[in-house]
């Protein structure tokens, strides 16, 4: 049953990353670690719980206002807190982050109440080694290819990259050439919030139950695991890191089995942990951090 | 310099002291003080918890001695309003004040000392936080000073409160919490409601075996919390007696969302029964990917979640035929007739007077939590009523000789352990929308439909109508 399982950690790898993305996107430009990442990606879950079950939008197309309620986070994240504290010490942006996450989770509690909530939607499977493989997890995780894809294609293949990337590497430098720095801080929080609430529509979609205010938690410790893994601040070091911890996930529990371990679920996480201890040992950067 | 930072070093240590020492001074424990036996010349004045709670060796039966009777009695508990408990939480609250408003209303209040004592409940959001728990009932008993104290909801949580109230030597009517071990503790203050863990799912298999003879293959995958692992040692402790043979049985972390890895291992053992230690978000969750799965068995039993009305709608069809255990459900009349025939006393309010007065309150069906919650405190009103008194040793002993009725069920404890033995739990199952109770027989509400459908014909629509 191997190859079944890896194809289904690399299906939720792949949503895992690109959650991650977000994160390590406004941490490589502004250096900012946004503790309260966990809470735009429940907003995604919310945007398409809501959409569909309102108004029966496809849950696929409900991506769309996810990433635009994303992207309007992120600039209000930036207006409001983020470019005043520019060049304040670390910790100012620690609380602030996670005031903001704070906020939207008790706004969530507030407007939708704390019950779990959950729909059914369904696209049939396909069969591995006759097990059946939902479609409604095969779709997210190929969009999430697509939009990582598409970010690579933004970051290497554009004026704009060239611009983030220069403001990456020296700000200074990059004002000098003529970057107008704070518009590219402001583009990479926006596009950073609207890629993790998208990932959030995303995740939705792929489990569809027990969304609930504080269900960012659950993604929060795993988006800084992925995200040191693959070296903080590197988007596709982000999305590789999502695919290994996705596989680590879902292939450990069977080989624990195997080895007859008494509680191989649970020492899924401690494997992940100790890959993580190995790697940074001897890659403190990360996989793909500079 | 130096001598300067051993100043201020000083200066922050005698800031802090005193701040210590205020602080004791505000939330002391209280004093051990008698019992005022004489009535005070206004008739009714208010008796401060510091007077309920003292144990005195000589207050075991005060029936005869005229007691102070406070102008109202305060009932403290936490319940997980908000986080991964929140669904449960929520529906045992309303279960409160329909009780509240019944002793208050219906029944006249607390018949103590010759009056009517109207009870309150004073109640926080525990958030589903084992440290908010112990710190929350901290507060209930030293800044609040509530008279009496339930439990909150689930093991875990009332494995951190209950040693708080037996700190103090609080009563605590432990409602929520069905794990064993809370009354194998050696507490001498705690004292259980409802059916312990250990036999709460383990009436499935004797519904299994009544049915189909043949279906022998059980498998059980569980979360490793404290209440499921209990369930799952009552499960097996069963299995075993009745001829089952258990070809699955492992456990996933607390906050696990995907179940993949441990459903395509069951889709390869393939089970005749399919049993699941869940609580509310996990079991939605793992019912949702064995459908995705399409992994059928001949009956699947999820814990906790399909007895929440909400399980249904967020699964719809997919819920059909699903069974699950339950302490109650409405429709289930454990009334003053089923007290009549065990030769026991019933109290509170009957059945249909609870669902009748659940429904107008609440304007939806009673849930196994609301009615257990409820239930706690019309026992709490019994117990203070047979002691004649609010000492809680007093109360203690009173619920150690209450072998009661009520809407909830039989109530009797083991005195020495406050274990309950008189409690009967029930299987529900989802059919055709409705919850339906099919086990134990002389209560069922309706027939089991067996074999469930499977996953396929619920997509395609089916119900379970037997």
């Amino acid at each position: 049953m191997l190859p079944y399982y890896i194809v289904s950690g690399l299906l939720l790898g792949s949503i895992y990353g690109l959650a991650t993305i977000g994160l390590t996107l406004i941490f490589g430009v502004l250096r900012v670690i946004n503790v309260g990442h966990g809470a735009y990606i429940m907003i995604g879950m919310y945007v398409t719980f809501w959409l569909f079950t309102l108004y029966s939008l496809n849950p696929f197309v409900t991506l769309i206002p996810a990433f635009l309620v994303g992207l309007s986070l992120g600039m209000l994240l930036f207006y409001t807190a983020l470019k005043r504290l520019l060049r304040a010490p670390e910790l100012s942006t620690l609380i602030v982050t996670f005031g903001f996450g704070i906020i939207l989770e008790e706004s969530a509690k507030v407007l939708w109440g704390s019950d779990y909530r959950g729909f059914v939607y369904d696209l049939g499977s396909v069969y591995i080694q006759g097990i059946p493989l939902p479609l409604v997890r095969m779709w997210p995780a190929i969009i999430a290819l697509s939009l990582v894809l598409a970010l690579y294609f933004v970051l290497y293949r554009t004026r704009l990259g060239t611009a983030v990337r220069a403001v990456i590497q020296d700000p200074e430098g990059a004002i000098i050439c003529g970057v107008n720095v704070e518009m590219i801080y402001l583009l990479m929080v926006a596009l950073g919030i609207g890629l993790t609430t998208a990932s959030g529509a995303l995740l939705g979609i792929y489990h569809q139950q027990g969304i609930n205010p504080y269900i960012g938690h659950l993604y929060t410790l795993r988006a800084f695991v992925i995200a040191v893994l693959g070296g903080l601040g590197s988007p596709i070091g982000a999305f590789i890191g999502g695919l290994i911890v996705g596989v680590i996930e879902q292939t450990s529990v069977p080989l624990f089995t195997l080895a007859g371990a008494p509680n191989p679920f649970g020492l899924s996480v401690f494997l992940t942990f100790m890959l993580i201890l190995v790697i940074l040992i001897l890659r403190p950067q990360g996989l793909f951090g500079r | 310099m130096v001598e300067r930072s051993w100043l201020v070093i000083g200066g922050v240590i005698a800031v802090l002291l005193i701040l210590v020492g205020i602080g004791y001074y505000v939330t002391r424990p209280p004093e051990v003080t008698s019992i005022a036996t004489t009535p005070t010349p206004t008739g009714t004045p208010i008796q401060t918890p510091v007077e309920a709670r003292t144990p005195t060796p000589t207050s075991t039966q005060t029936v005869s001695q005229p007691i102070t009777v406070p102008d109202r009695i305060v009932i403290g508990f936490t319940l997980p309003l908000s986080g991964a408990f929140s669904k449960e939480g929520q529906l045992a609250l309303k279960g409160a004040l329909v009780a509240v408003k019944w002793v208050n209303e219906v029944y006249g209040g607390v018949r103590l000392g010759g009056k009517r004592v109207p009870i309150e409940i004073k109640y926080y959001d525990d958030e589903s936080k084992r440290d908010l728990v112990i710190s929350l009932y901290e507060r209930l008993i030293t800044v609040d000073r509530v008279h009496f104290l339930l439990g909150t909801y689930t093991s875990t949580l009332v494995m951190a409160a209950a040693p708080v109230a037996e700190k103090y030597g609080m009563v605590f009517v432990n409602w929520g919490g069905a794990s064993d071990l809370i009354n194998r503790q050696g507490y001498k203050y705690v004292v259980t409601s409802w059916t312990q863990a250990s036999r709460y799912m383990a009436p499935v298999l004797d519904m299994i075996a009544s049915l189909d003879p043949t279906a022998k293959k059980v498998a059980l995958i569980w979360k490793s919390d404290e209440f499921n692992r209990i369930v799952m040692e009552g499960v097996r402790s069963r299995a075993e007696k009745l001829g089952f043979t258990i070809v699955y049985d492992k456990s996933f972390p607390i906050g696990t969302l995907d179940f993949t890895p441990l459903l395509v291992e069951l889709a390869i053992v393939k089970p005749d029964i399919i049993i699941t230690g869940t609580h509310f978000a996990d079991g939605l969750a793992i019912t949702k990917q064995l459908a995705d799965m399409g992994i059928n068995a001949k009956l699947i039993a999820v814990n906790v979640a399909p007895s929440v009305p909400d399980y249904y709608k967020s699964l719809g069809t997919l819920a059909e035929g699903i069974v699950f255990p339950s302490e109650w459900e409405p429709g289930v009349w454990w009334g003053p007739d089923y007290a009549k025939n065990l030769g026991v006393e019933f109290f509170g309010p009957t059945p249909e007077e609870f669902h009748v007065m659940f429904l107008a309150m609440h304007g939806e069906e009673p849930t196994e939590y609301s009615a257990s919650l409820a239930n706690a405190i019309i026992l709490l009103v019994k117990a203070i009523e047979a002691a004649q008194s609010l000492d809680q040793k007093a109360i203690r002993e009173a619920f150690s000789r209450l072998d009661i009725v009520t809407f909830f069920s039989r109530f009797k404890i083991d005195p020495e352990t406050g274990f309950q033995i008189g409690h009967q739990s029930v299987i529900g199952q989802w059919q055709d929308g409705r919850k339906v109770v099919i086990w134990p027989s002389d209560v069922a509400t309706g027939k089991p439909y067996y074999p469930i459908p499977t996953w396929e014909d619920k997509k395609a629509g089916k119900k379970a109508i037997p």
